[in-house]
């Protein structure tokens, strides 16, 4: 396992976080939407976590947060959700993430959230945390 | 103009004025709107003083003259319109009135009246037939009218002259708290706006750092420029929070979730967490924490006022020490962040936690920041029903207290 499924509409953010997580020997796939997201999920690719913005076209992090806690094939997927809306902290946890992490957010913070949610193996050149200690 | 123009004018106050040019001149007056209806202040008092006995309990009761009253009122509003002009005008029940409109950005919103008076003595036979034409007791009529006052032509005039003065300052009185609100209102909005996006980009240069930094470019001079990279995307991203955070409590939208705090702890964990960036300036960072009863208070709100006091101290402080110490002040506590640094002149003491103000003797090189620290923090106290106290003088270092009271389990 350990997978990541980033939802972002902001590609060099959404490639940048993939990236930092193929540092760490985990697997993220990338979706420019919710649409998009839940394109991916239809497919069976089944990630550990989903990293969700929440401003997007097309479907935003909210409504596509509804559509994965009425299915009950993927109701069971955490979700963190990252956002630089000022009003983050009141309008989050309505869709019970498993964390929220506020833009702009540090990559050692980034990493500390998502790598416990996802089953963590020995990567080469070192285990997660102390490439999140280097940071 | 779609506002109502009323709710931004303080009534109770032009009521009281109003009650006073009754004591001085005998006029009394009202504020009725277009519609023929009377004001009322905040507290559901009416915007009426002086009102003549004949006028209360004849006039205004019996139903035929109480449509004369209506019919005058309503024509006087209209007479008056939109041309900022006073008027003085016989009432068909046999007094006179005068008038001045409140005219707002072209729109005729309320007509200050003075009325119910005479300009010359009344005569009485009229009058008589009045009360026997529509059933008046005439001897009561007849002394009510013998109160009403009457005023020579140039007391009518002053009298006019007033109103069209009040009538001008309630116009301006309205529409600058409006303005007011509506730029306190704007001013919000643009900053999380621009907090906002800054966010963004900012989280894209967090990212692009943090990958040029594991792809550890063998060149030190690279090095060097990433990791500077990394420290400028910090300090933006700590200016876009206080920005974002300063306009989240002045519109009193941080919400205060009370628990058991700690003082002691939670003061030592911001030392751990300042302990890298003092011992970077090569500033020492002394505790004083005994254990604390735990304060009913909001952990998370009472930690960001303390990080900012000793960020700043450590910011303003070139060499010497910055210490920290808490201490119990009968039901309230209390933590203490003194300083060596600079000081401060007791005549900045007041300006230094208005928001985007520094100190004065501060170069921006030395210490970067919008501001709004100081204010933040205070702000934040306050949230908290506590308060942040200094005490400072130049070459004397400072020392900022942080009070803090027992606060009501709940939401604050």
């Amino acid at each position: 396992m350990n997978k990541v499924l980033i939802v972002e509409d902001e590609r060099d953010m959404r490639d940048g976080l993939a990236c930092i997580l193929a540092a760490e020997g985990i697997e993220a796939r990338t979706a420019a939407d919710g649409l998009a997201a839940l394109g991916v999920l239809h497919d069976g690719w089944r990630p550990d976590v989903i990293v969700l913005d929440l401003m997007m076209p097309v479907m935003s992090g909210t409504e596509f947060r509804t559509a994965q806690l009425a299915d009950p094939g993927l109701a069971a997927i955490p979700v963190v959700v990252v956002s630089g809306r000022h009003d983050l902290a009141d309008a989050a946890p309505r869709l019970r993430p498993a964390a929220i992490l506020q833009k702009p957010f540090s990559m050692r913070a980034f990493l500390a959230t998502v790598v416990p949610l996802v089953d963590v193996p020995a990567v080469p050149g070192g285990t997660a945390l102390d490439v999140a200690a280097r940071d | 103009m779609d506002f109502p123009f009323g709710e931004f004018v303080d009534w109770k106050r032009v009521k009281a004025l109003m009650r006073l040019f009754y004591d001085l001149t005998g006029f009394a007056s009202t504020v009725i709107d277009v519609s023929g209806a009377i004001l009322h202040t905040e507290d559901g008092e009416m915007m009426g003083i002086g009102w003549q006995p004949i006028c209360l309990h004849f006039h205004r009761a019996h139903p035929a003259t109480r449509g004369n009253c209506r019919r005058s009122d309503a024509d006087m509003a209209a007479a008056v319109g939109t041309g900022h002009r006073t008027m003085c005008y016989h009432c068909p029940n046999g007094l006179m009135d005068a008038v001045a409109p409140v005219v707002v950005e072209g729109r005729h919103l309320f007509n200050l009246f003075i009325g119910q008076f005479l300009l010359e003595a009344p005569d009485e036979d009229a009058f008589r037939r009045r009360a026997r034409r529509y059933g008046f007791d005439e001897s009561e009529y007849i002394a009510d009218l013998r109160r009403v006052p009457v005023f020579s032509r140039s007391h009518v005039e002053r009298g006019l002259a007033f109103l069209e003065l009040l009538a001008g300052l309630i116009v301006e009185m309205g529409q600058n708290r409006r303005r007011l609100m509506d730029l306190e209102r704007a001013k919000t909005q643009f900053l999380a706006l621009v907090s906002h996006e800054l966010r963004t980009p900012l989280q894209n240069l967090e990212i692009t750092h943090s990958l040029l930094a594991r792809a550890a470019p063998p060149d030190p001079e690279i090095a060097r420029l990433v990791a500077g990279m990394a420290a400028a995307t910090e300090r933006m991203g700590r200016v876009v929070d206080s920005i974002l955070h300063h306009s989240l409590i002045e519109t009193g939208r941080v919400a205060v979730d009370v628990a058991e705090t700690r003082l002691d702890r939670l003061a030592a964990e911001v030392v751990a967490e300042m302990g890298e960036r003092a011992a970077a300036k090569g500033l020492t960072l002394e505790m004083e924490l005994p254990p604390l009863p735990p304060l009913a208070t909001d952990p998370r709100l009472v930690r960001s006022a303390l990080l900012t006091l000793v960020d700043n101290a450590v910011k303003y402080t070139e060499r010497g020490r910055v210490r920290v110490a808490v201490s119990r002040d009968g039901e309230r506590q209390r933590c203490v962040v003194a300083d060596t640094g600079t000081g401060i002149r007791p005549e900045d003491h007041a300006r230094i936690f208005q928001p985007f103000e520094q100190g004065e003797a501060v170069s921006h090189k030395h210490a970067p920041g919008v501001g709004l620290g100081l204010t933040l923090a205070r702000m934040l106290a306050e949230r908290l029903g506590g308060s942040i106290e200094l005490a400072s003088r130049p070459g004397a270092g400072s020392v900022f207290s942080l009070i803090l009271p027992q606060l009501a389990r709940g939401p604050a």
